[in-house]
């Protein structure tokens, strides 16, 4: 199974623990917030806003590192844009997933 | 060169400021959540460069893009990995960036940005409107953009009869229209070429096409008199002797 992780926040920081510190600050602010977005407007059905969050969520997965998932996050984001969404579950599950790791930082 | 950054996530542009902090030759003059902001900033300074992302959900990168011409070169970001033939359809693009980005492409696009500078430098500085292959471009770049109650607004420049200092603000006159706008009149005239508009006193610019009679110290534009100042007035009389 696939597991997030800091390679990529790391390869940014390139050693400035200042950016870092910074960088991880920005991501538990963002990612609960795109979250609970994406929640609203998937319960709701807007399957044109959904796209569009899930479309900043990928960014999100990749930068921890989540190359499978990003791959997922492609394919429901183009089902979404023709009212499809049989991915939320599996989604959702990622998503959990990385937040638990995010905290953990 | 001096550049923007213009991305809805914060995340996404601290990593574009940071490997712009490491760039000697990149000066980032201002970072935006979105397209309106940044053609707010757009509209009152010039930049070299642009760091754009495409998708935003209010006035997308695509739609900042159409209001640009060719002297802002625009490095595009994006995690939409299928858009970059669309994205060559315009001329001032000069790379293609998918997120997550990486400091090793990020240098490759500013040093072909740097590249397009230079190149665009040496060729001839009256080149601009020739270069126009759309009339909507030929469009925008014969307009401004003013911000009126959080709405965009093009204005011709053709459209506009004469702006006016009235405080904080301008009012900007076309035929049929007034807007109320918060600026100064100093900001607004670097958004005017000359020779046609041509300030002619210090809270009036004028569009030259449309005077309809001077006398000594004013002129007619519509039913407005406006003053012309003592200082303006031999720019304008050496002006009309060209003619």
């Amino acid at each position: 199974m696939e597991m997030p992780n800091t390679n990529y926040i790391d390869s940014v920081a390139g050693g400035d623990d200042a950016f870092r510190t910074k960088f991880i600050a920005i991501l538990k602010t963002e990612y609960p917030d795109e979250i609970a977005h994406y929640k609203k407007v998937q319960s709701a059905q807007d399957f044109t806003s959904t796209a569009s969050i899930v479309h900043k969520l990928k960014h999100k997965l990749n930068v921890c590192g989540m190359q499978e998932a990003y791959g997922l996050a492609v394919k429901y984001e183009e089902e979404l844009k023709v009212q499809r969404d049989r991915h939320h579950a599996e989604f959702v599950k990622i998503l959990d997933q990385v937040d638990e790791f995010i905290k953990s930082l | 060169m001096t550049c923007i950054i213009v991305d809805d996530e914060l995340a996404s542009r601290v990593v574009l400021e940071k490997f712009c902090q490491d760039q000697p030759q990149i000066e980032v003059k201002a970072m935006l959540e979105n397209g309106i902001q940044a053609l707010k900033y757009l509209n009152d300074n010039k930049v070299d460069l642009i760091f754009l992302d495409l998708h935003m959900d209010m006035f997308s990168g695509v739609d900042l893009l159409k209001t640009l011409d060719n002297t802002q070169k625009v490095i595009l970001f994006t995690s939409d990995k299928d858009f970059a033939s669309k994205s060559y359809e315009y001329e001032n693009i000069v790379d293609y960036l998918v997120k997550p980005l990486t400091k090793e492409r990020f240098e490759k696009a500013v040093e072909r940005a740097r590249k397009q500078f230079i190149l665009d430098e040496m060729e001839s500085p009256s080149q601009d409107s020739s270069t126009t292959s759309t009339d909507s471009m030929e469009q925008v770049r014969n307009s401004l953009y003013i911000n009126i109650d959080r709405r965009l607004i093009n204005l011709q420049f053709k459209e506009i009869e004469y702006v006016e200092a009235e405080g904080d603000y301008v009012n900007v006159y076309t035929t049929t229209e007034r807007y109320h706008v918060h600026t100064s009149l100093k900001k607004i005239a670097a958004r005017l070429p000359e020779p046609t508009f041509m300030q002619i006193h210090r809270s009036y610019i004028i569009n030259f096409n449309k005077i309809i009679d001077i006398q000594d110290n004013s002129v007619l534009i519509g039913k407005k008199v406006i003053p012309i100042s003592r200082s303006n007035r031999p720019a304008l009389m050496q002006r009309i002797n060209l003619l």
